[in-house]
């Protein structure tokens, strides 16, 4: 039956090295999957110059630097139709709830087995969306906390504040930020302005706190 | 130190159930041909005891399931390595009768329920001639302090590779101490305070109780100002504090402080 079905192309992005290796090592055991190949990071996974666009990503929610928007955009804007299933150390809320609407997949956690992550890459493959029960549990919990009103001030932070938040949370300065995102400084300034209204935190320190704590940036 | 260590590990390494696949037999401390299997001759017997002897039993603990499965399949690969038991929480291998004596234990300092420094308390209670390597997600200033006054015989990240892993491995079982490249470069960043000592033991930047104080109020968005008046100290000394904390941390801004204070566990995010 396995052989019926279309090969699935994997493509494995996890800056856990030894931990990658054998991931790639297991799924290359298994029928239907071809692993393309394995890369730290999204930069990286660019380089690779792949001929072909794999169907499936892999990819490590807490690679460069936490930045989970930013990596689903890399992958997005080098293939536009992968599928992602994203590989998470912790549950983060922001994650899980910022990673659907960005187009991801499959969430599966570093806690669950080689197996759940298979499942997930076989569904992905096959157009479905899978989340594993960890993650069904933490998703179902938070719907729950947000039906009863409890909303976080996070939610109201539009794609550039929060990737600004992203960038001054983690070191950076307003300069770098403007750089990294391809904005000038004046507007992410602005942004910077209007987000900490927003948060209602007016120093760099308490943005880095807040940002650690939404889990947008790994302490 | 090596030679006193030897012949106790000899007889650990008697794993019984490679012994049988050779048709031999363990009795107390020494090996026996097993009746029923009396075909070995001097020599295959022979290759048989270096087979057995060049193994190293080896236990890995880790919380991450899909992590240590991936670990497992590539140790599980090389015929120096056996795996003897592989567990998500070390009570369960610390608990279990049947878990034969490791030669060397691979735990992960995160997923200890948080406690890392009671697990490998507890492991070094139940296996005391055991070799324990600790791995590690980020690489934890605290923890890493903590396990060096324990003994412990080897730190590895998992952004290292798996033959560094391999590395540290044969290096405890040599009797040597094995740090991988990263975690020696955490104990350059701050030049100064991490310090070699005499024995060429590495030491993490040691940090004064004052000078703990002193980031714990500006971790939390206290100005050196406001920080002095609350220590009751003048607000020169808090910045001198302030000063000489960030360059043993190697940090340039008090973003990089903050980071730091959350991950050591020193301010809640």
């Amino acid at each position: 039956m396995q052989g019926e079905s279309p090969v699935i192309c994997v493509l494995l992005i996890d800056e856990q090295e030894m931990v990658r290796t054998g991931t790639a090592l297991h799924l290359r055991s298994i029928d239907g999957l071809k692993v393309h190949a394995g890369v730290r990071t999204c930069r990286e996974a660019l380089a690779l110059g792949l001929t072909a666009a794999p169907d499936v990503v892999v990819l490590d929610a807490d690679g460069d630097g936490g930045d989970v928007v930013a990596s689903i955009g890399v992958v997005r804007g080098a293939w536009r139709d992968v599928r992602i299933v994203l590989l998470l150390t912790v549950l983060r809320d922001a994650v899980l709830t910022g990673a659907p609407v960005h187009g991801v997949d499959g969430m599966v956690t570093r806690h669950d087995s080689l197996g759940t992550l298979v499942e997930a890459i076989r569904a992905a493959g096959g157009g479905r969306r899978f989340h594993s029960r960890a993650v069904w549990t933490r998703l179902v919990a938070l719907s729950s906390r947000r039906a009863s009103g409890e909303v976080t001030a996070s939610a109201s932070l539009t794609r550039r504040e929060r990737q600004v938040l992203c960038h001054l949370g983690s070191g950076r300065t307003v300069r770098e930020a403007a750089s990294e995102l391809g904005l000038s400084p004046r507007t992410v300034e602005n942004h910077k302005n209007r987000l900490m209204g927003k948060l209602d935190v007016h120093t760099s320190i308490g943005l880095a706190r807040y940002a650690i704590r939404e889990g947008l940036v790994v302490p | 130190m090596n030679e006193c260590r030897k012949p106790e590990r000899d007889q650990r390494q008697f794993d019984r159930r490679r012994l049988r696949q050779f048709g031999l037999c363990q009795r107390g401390g020494s090996v026996e041909i097993r009746e029923d299997c009396a075909f070995l001759s001097a020599s295959e017997m022979a290759s048989a005891m270096a087979t057995v002897e060049s193994t190293a039993a080896v236990m890995i603990v880790d919380e991450h399931e899909s992590a240590r499965e991936s670990i497992v399949i590539q140790l599980a690969a090389d015929t120096g390595v056996d795996i003897v038991a592989d567990a998500a929480d070390w009570r369960t291998v610390v608990a279990s009768t049947t878990t034969s004596p490791p030669d060397v234990v691979v735990i992960d300092a995160d997923s200890s329920g948080g406690d890392v420094i009671a697990a490998i308390g507890a492991i070094r209670r139940m296996w005391p001639a055991a070799r324990v390597i600790l791995l590690m997600t980020r690489v934890r200033d605290g923890v890493l302090g903590a396990v060096q006054s324990m003994g412990v015989d080897g730190v590895v990240t998992k952004y290292d590779s798996l033959e560094t892993l391999r590395r540290a491995i044969d290096h405890a079982l040599g009797g040597g101490r094995f740090y991988s490249r990263r975690v020696r470069a955490r104990f350059v960043t701050g030049r100064n305070a991490h310090s070699r000592s005499g024995d060429g033991k590495l030491s993490p930047p040691r940090i004064t109780p004052r000078e703990l104080d002193v980031i714990r109020h500006i971790a939390l968005g206290r100005t050196v100002k406001e920080t002095a008046k609350s220590l009751a100290l003048a607000a020169p000394t808090v910045d001198n504090h302030k000063t000489r904390l960030m360059a043993k941390l190697g940090v340039r801004t008090g973003v990089q402080l903050v980071r730091y204070a959350i991950g050591e566990g020193i301010i809640e995010p």
